[in-house]
This record gives structure tokens, C-alpha cells and sequence, in this order.
């Protein structure tokens, strides 16, 4: 067992926060208030020893002290350990699934890694693939579900002083989670896949049926998005089938992973229902809403159905989840019934207007500026704000109306009010809105199977080159010093307490 | 309207210290306690007139007032105050441990106000003052005398003397302040702070030689009660020797050794037949004041 170096070393330089309690203590020695006693001989004979006996204490207490923020600074950095393998490494060939099971087909191009892998394995390194642990004991190796998870599981797997060779595509499909952090030596060989790989990177539905597919190919170039119309059956190369609900989707020609060739969907979203009730004079913002909205139902893949409707026709709100109240009488009753069973009803203000220099957020992160700001309607019981202006003006609050919100905005949605409309903040918002109200449906995105984009940048974070501890040593040695650091944190409370009674 | 500050108010040290002219410290004192109290005068046979009485089987015939006789003819007998000439000799320890202060004011501050009063009160009472500043180096010797001219000497020194050095050798002192051809009062008044047992041998040697003794040992509140708190340095204004400590600490452990140190002392000059009377600097100087007419009036 050797040592290993830190994994954060820059925590080191807290060592030097020990100069502050021996700072303190020699201060608060020499900081002592001298009293002029007539004569201290009933202080000296008695005192001597419990001064001594005080300053062996401050001095015990001073060194307790620096062990403490010793242990912090040790326990940040993270110290580790090696311990040593049997002579000569010993090597563990991780290789995905496909890197064993196309050798074929990816060989010509990664000749060298091959002969690489190849010659580890007849020096006795073990070979394995990144398979699921339920598929060890099968001889078929599944496709890595997550490239990361699985590279982590072998870390923790592997006793100390196991070494790793990685060997995974330049495609790095699946890689789902963080990347992990190991605590061993390793080298990363990437192969080249010169197949390209196509997948169904997302669907679009009209009227219940899928109208338009946008297919990805992927090569080691680039990767292309292409747009597709889609009719019943197989047309520009997608298997188009009813399945019970919904629909599959397959693409004929999927290319090299044949994992995300396929879609299955229960069915297509049915559209959002947006109601926009609107004075005659108001048309200009109105147009400026819709416009907003397309752009948000857009951000959020989901399919908007906009109608306009002028005030005091009935309200019929309908299955609408988001209704706009953009007039300037009070919102009826009947919609704030139609929406208690869940949905959005957003109102501004029409009247009564102050003028008012003021912005929402600060500094750099000025969203927008208020010209005019009104009064929302101060019947309603405890709104939530959810944007204050400088000055502490409420401009944005919500109000629960049964399972759902009356958002209330205290200006206009016009331009000539505030500039919020103008922002590409504004469509982000109501993007927020319409995500909220969108009905449940089935993902119409396929899986991103393929990054070649990220090559050469995407590989597990080591601790450092040299450190060379398992994972559980340095865990070991962490909850080691944690122990120790909280044992003399309480130590030094009972030590203080003591002192002061 | 001006509200009148009652006399008791102006004999606190606190109040006393305020005022420079320790001629009226001493007066103020004096006369303050002299309101509630009564001099030791004795009747006799002196020049000075004090009351008529009437004749009594025994008296002696000459104090018969005949005038008084043939114009009322009645026996009256002229009573005189008796005059004794009593030397106090007022001895104050200088050493510079006296220097020791509570609140503003320092023991030697208060030695001067007590010193004073009490040489006014031996004036007032027709008695020769003797004065001696004790410490060691210098040294302040004021031959006994009477008359206001002698006051005005003691009041001067006490005003100029200043606190330093240690407690003498009785070999250096006894000669300075001991009188073996008459008794005397001797108030001492002192914080009997010594290093070889000086002090205690000194009083000793004084009382053997039939002198009255009055030892007036001064202590400060903050001394009396340790009233300190915290890390605290203590410098020791004789030696100039620093003890650090926890004051909350030290405190339990040096009232029970002062405790013993002042019952110790009280004991010995007890033992010695030396009046002791322990003085916290914070209270007037009544009690004091009682002592020494106490200690004066059972002189022959």
C-alpha cells in the first residue's frame, strides 16, 4: 500500500487556515488586561499551578483546534491510497457488446485496436464485456444499456490494483447518466464505426395519425436531420402500423444499431386548447399572444389549437386548458368554474394604470421593464407572486382556482406597456404555461442513440493519472476522517464547555 | 432652589476625593462625625473652666467657688477639663503596594483623608501630632508638636507623599518612630502587605515598648471580594511579579487564603495587645474615627 496523492489538492492549501486559532491564541495571550494588586502573594502560591494547569489547557484546546481544521482540510482533499496489485498489473478489457459481436464489420477500420486487444488478452488480461449483470450469464451479450452505469459497476467490482482498457465505439450510444468518476487507472481505445446509423429522431401527428417523421443519420461526418411526410404503410423508408391505440414506427433501412429503429407510440397527443377572449381594440396584442404561443407549443413539440373570442359571447371556454382574459370587464364566473378542474386562465390589466420606471430582476438578469403597471384584483385570496418589480411591486401572481391557476399580470401584454413581450423571455414563459396544461400523450421522440458528435470528449473522469486507490479504499479512508473530524469537533465543544463552567 | 447635600453624603471617600484641600477633607470629616459624637473630656482640676456641680462630702475644698458661695450661699464646686498631654503619633505605610485602587480611588488616597481627619480630631483635642510616611529609601519624620502649625505640616506631607519601595527593617524604622521615654498613640495605618514579617515585628516591638498601638488595616472592595472576572494578568505593585489566570477561576481559592491571612493577622496583634480594626476604603472613616477616640480615652 503506497501513498496516492489527492483527489482535490487545491483543499491542501486550507492547511493554512491553521495559522488563525495560533493567531488567536497568541493575541488572546498577550491581550490579557493587567490589574496592579497591592500584592498577589495569595494569588501566587495558589494560582502557579492552576495557571499552568489553564495554559496547558488553552494549549491542549489550541491543538485540538488545529487537528480539526487539519482533519477538514485532509477529509476535502481526499487522500488515497494504492494499493499495490500482484506483480504485474493485472488488466481488465472492458469491450461493448458490439466491439465482440461486429469485430467483422468494425475491424477493417480499427485494425490497430484490435491487434491491441487482442495481445492484452493473450497477456492474460481478462476480457468482458459492458453488459447488464443480468446478461452475464447469457452467451449473447446485450447492447450496453448505459455505458456509464456499467463502467461504474465494474470499477466497483474490480479489487485493487486492477487496471482498465476500455474499448467502445465512437458512437457512445446510450450514455444516459453522469459520468462516472474512477478511482483507477484506465485507458480509453475509441473505435471508429464507418456504418452510419439512421434512427427516428422525432414524430408529428395530425389528427390522430403520424404525418411527418424527422429521421437522423449519423456517420462518422456528421449527423444529418432530414424531415419526412409519412402516409399509411411504408413510405419514404418508415413501417408505418396500427398497434391497438397507437402506432408503430420502423425505419427500414435503421443502419448499424438496430435498438432505435423503432418507435411504438400509444397514440398522438391530442392538441392544447387555447381560448383567447379579446376586446376588438386589443387585436394587436392578441395577434402578438397567438404568436407567442405558436412559438411556445413549438419549444414544447405539442400541438396548439388557438381560438379567438370576444368577451360577453357566452365565455365558452370549452375543453380549453389555457384561457387569456384580455378585455377589460371582470372574468365570468363560468370560466373560473370551467377551469377549477384543472387549467390556466392568464388576465392583464386594462385600467387604472401608474406609470412605473421599474424592471423585473436585476442587474444582468433584467427580464423585462415596466412602463405601466396596474392593480390586480385584490379580492382574490393569497396569490403567490411570481415576479416583484424593483421597488417590490408585484407584477406577476397566481391564484389557485380549484386543481388550477388565474395568473395575474399587473400590466398589458402590449408593447406600449412593458417590453416583456418583446423578449424571448415571453415565449419561454408561456412555453412554461402551455408544458403545464399539455395534455398527456405519448412521447413522439425517439431515442438519441447515437453521439458520434461527442467523440473524444466523452470518457470517464479519472481521479488523476497517478492515483491509483479502488473506490472503497479511498471511501474508507473519507468516512475515516469524517469520523475523526466530527469526534474532534465534539471533543472540542466538551472541552470548551468544560472550561467555561 | 439649592437643595442642601447632606453631611453624611460628603464623608464618603467617593465625595472627599473630589475636594483638593485635604485641610477641609479633614474638617469636613471631623466635624461630620463630631455632630453625633462625644469628646472624651474629663473633669478636673485644669485652668480652663468647664462646669459648676454641686459640692459633694470628699471633694477637695479648694475647687469650692466662694464667690458663688456668698452670693447664693450655696457649695459649688468649679470643675476644670483635665489636661493630658497625649503624643499620637500617626505612622502611614507609603510602600508601594498602597498604590492598589478600587474604582478611582487608591488606599494611599484614603490613608490621606484618614491621616488627616485624625490629625485634625488629635489637634482639636489639644494632643501633639507626630507624623511618619513609612518606606524604605526615603523617608518623612515629623517630630511631635502642637498646634495648628503642626497640622498644617502633617496635612502638607500627607499631601506631597507618594507611594513607593517596601516596608522597612526594624533596625531602619525603630529608631525613626520609637519613643521608649513616653507612651504614646501610635495609629499605624497600613495594608500590612509585607514580605519577611516586617510589619508584624515592627508592631511588636512598639506595643513592648508600652505603647498604644491602633492599627488601621486598610483593604480595597476589589481585594475584599475579588470582584474580578475573566483572564486577567495581576502585577504586583511591590515586587512587579505577574500572575495570569482565570479570575472565576482563581477566586474561590484566594478568598479562603485571604480569609485566613485577615483572621491570621487579627489574632496575632490581638495577641500582642494591638487594637486592630480592618477598614475597606469604599466605607467612611466613622469607624476609624470611633477607634482611635477609644483607643485615645483609655490613655491615663
Amino acid at each position: 500500500m503506497t501513498w496516492g496523492g489527492f483527489a482535490q489538492p487545491a483543499w491542501l492549501w486550507g492547511l493554512l487556515g491553521l495559522l488563525a486559532p495560533v493567531a488567536i491564541h497568541l493575541l488572546s495571550r498577550g491581550r490579557h488586561p493587567r490589574i496592579a494588586m497591592g500584592s498577589i502573594r495569595w494569588l501566587a502560591p495558589a494560582e502557579s499551578v492552576r495557571v499552568r494547569r489553564v495554559r496547558l489547557s488553552r494549549w491542549g484546546l489550541l491543538a485540538l483546534r488545529c487537528l480539526i481544521l487539519a482533519l477538514l482540510a485532509l477529509w476535502l482533499a481526499g487522500p488515497r491510497l494504492h494499493f499495490a496489485g500482484p506483480p504485474g498489473a493485472v488488466i481488465w478489457v472492458l469491450a461493448t457488446p458490439e466491439i465482440l459481436a461486429e469485430r467483422g464489420e468494425l475491424e477493417p477500420a480499427n485494425g490497430a485496436a484490435y491487434a491491441e486487444l487482442d495481445a492484452l488478452v493473450e497477456a492474460g488480461a481478462e476480457l468482458r464485456a459492458l453488459t447488464p449483470p443480468s446478461a452475464h450469464a447469457g452467451s449473447d451479450p446485450e447492447p450496453a444499456t448505459d455505458l456509464w452505469a456499467l463502467i461504474e459497476l465494474a470499477d466497483h467490482d474490480a479489487p485493487g490494483g486492477v487496471e482498465f482498457e476500455v474499448f467502445t465505439l465512437d458512437r457512445l450510444s446510450a450514455l444516459a447518466g453522469a459520468r462516472p468518476l474512477l478511482g483507477r487507472p484506465f485507458r480509453w481505445h475509441e473505435l471508429s464505426d464507418p456504418r452510419p446509423n439512421r434512427w427516428l429522431e422525432r414524430i408529428a401527428f395530425e389528427a390522430g395519425a403520424p404525418t411527418e417523421a424527422v429521421i437522423a443519420t449519423s456517420d462518422p461526418g456528421a449527423t444529418v436531420y432530414e424531415r419526412r411526410a409519412l402516409t399509411d404503410g411504408v413510405d419514404a423508408g418508415v413501417r408505418i402500423e396500427r398497434q391497438g391505440d397507437g402506432w408503430r414506427l420502423e425505419l427500414v433501412d435503421g443502419g448499424s444499431v438496430a435498438t432505435d429503429d423503432a418507435l411504438s407510440l400509444s397514440g398522438p397527443p391530442p392538441p392544447l386548447q387555447a381560448v383567447l377572449f379579446v376586446e376588438a381594440e386589443r387585436a394587436a396584442d392578441a395577434a402578438r399572444v397567438r404568436a407567442a404561443l405558436a412559438a411556445a407549443a413549438e419549444a414544447v413539440d405539442l400541438e396548439l389549437e388557438v381560438r379567438e373570442s370576444p368577451p360577453g359571447t357566452g365565455e365558452a371556454v370549452g375543453d380549453a386548458k389555457l384561457v387569456f382574459w384580455l378585455t377589460a370587464a371582470p372574468v365570468p364566473a363560468a370560466i373560473l368554474a370551467a377551469l377549477e378542474s384543472g387549467g390556466l386562465l392568464v388576465s392583464d390589466v386594462l385600467d387604472r394604470a401608474e406609470r412605473c420606471d421599474c424592471w423585473v430582476g436585476g442587474g444582468e438578469a433584467r427580464l423585462a421593464r415596466f412602463d405601466r403597471l396596474g392593480p390586480v384584483d385584490p379580492t382574490a385570496s393569497r396569490p403567490v407572486p411570481l415576479a416583484v418589480a424593483t421597488g417590490g411591486r408585484t407584477v406577476l401572481d397566481a391564484v389557485a382556482i380549484g386543481s388550477g391557476r388565474w395568473i395575474r399580470y399587473a400590466s398589458r401584454f402590449s408593447p406600449s406597456w412593458t417590453d416583456w413581450v418583446l423578449r424571448p423571455g415571453f415565449p419561454e414563459w408561456l412555453a412554461g404555461l402551455v408544458g403545464e396544461v399539455a395534455p398527456s400523450g405519448p412521447a413522439a421522440r425517439g431515442a438519441r442513440s447515437d453521439r458520434r458528435a461527442m467523440a473524444g470528449e466523452a470518457r470517464p473522469l479519472a481521479v488523476s493519472a497517478e492515483s491509483e486507490s479502488p473506490p472503497n479504499a479511498a471511501a474508507a479512508i473519507e468516512r475515516a476522517l469524517w469520523l475523526l473530524l466530527m469526534l474532534g469537533l465534539l471533543a472540542e465543544r466538551l472541552w470548551g464547555w468544560r472550561g467555561a463552567t | 432652589m439649592a437643595h442642601a447635600v447632606p453631611r453624611s453624603r460628603l464623608l464618603e471617600p467617593s465625595a472627599l476625593a473630589a475636594i483638593k484641600d485635604l485641610r477641609l477633607v479633614a474638617r469636613l470629616i471631623v466635624e461630620g462625625f463630631l455632630a453625633g459624637e462625644h469628646l472624651d473630656r474629663r473633669p478636673g482640676a485644669g485652668i480652663e473652666f468647664s462646669q459648676y456641680r454641686s459640692y459633694e462630702p470628699g471633694d477637695d475644698l479648694r475647687s469650692v467657688d466662694w464667690r458663688v458661695y456668698a452670693r447664693s450661699d450655696r457649695y459649688f464646686v468649679r470643675e476644670s477639663e483635665v489636661e493630658r498631654d497625649i503624643t499620637v503619633r500617626l505612622v502611614l505605610d507609603a510602600t508601594a503596594s498602597m498604590a492598589h485602587a478600587d474604582a478611582t480611588l487608591s488606599k494611599l488616597d484614603y490613608s490621606r483623608f484618614l491621616m488627616a481627619a485624625l490629625a485634625y480630631l488629635a489637634d482639636h483635642q489639644g494632643d501633639r501630632i507626630s507624623f511618619h510616611a513609612v518606606q524604605d529609601g526615603t523617608s518623612v519624620d515629623l517630630p511631635a508638636q502642637h498646634g495648628r502649625r503642626s497640622l498644617r505640616r502633617v496635612l502638607h506631607r500627607l499631601e506631597t507623599v507618594e507611594p513607593s519601595g517596601r516596608w522597612p527593617s526594624w533596625e531602619e524604622l525603630g529608631h525613626r518612630i520609637a519613643n521608649p521615654r513616653e507612651r504614646e498613640l501610635i495609629v499605624v495605618v497600613s495594608d500590612l502587605f509585607e514580605s519577611t514579617a516586617e510589619i508584624e515585628h515592627a508592631l511588636r516591638n512598639l506595643r513592648a515598648l508600652g505603647h498604644d498601638v491602633l492599627v488601621l488595616h486598610l483593604m480595597a472592595r476589589n481585594e475584599l471580594e475579588f470582584a474580578f472576572h475573566g483572564d486577567l494578568a495581576f502585577e504586583d505593585l511591590e515586587s512587579g511579579e505577574i500572575v495570569r489566570g482565570n479570575a472565576d477561576l482563581m477566586r474561590a481559592d484566594y478568598l479562603a487564603r485571604l480569609a485566613a491571612e485577615l483572621e491570621r493577622w487579627r489574632l496575632e496583634l490581638l495577641e500582642a495587645g494591638v487594637t486592630y480594626e480592618l477598614v475597606a476604603i469604599d466605607r467612611p472613616v466613622d469607624a476609624a474615627l470611633r477607634s482611635f477616640l477609644l483607643r485615645r480615652g483609655r490613655l491615663p
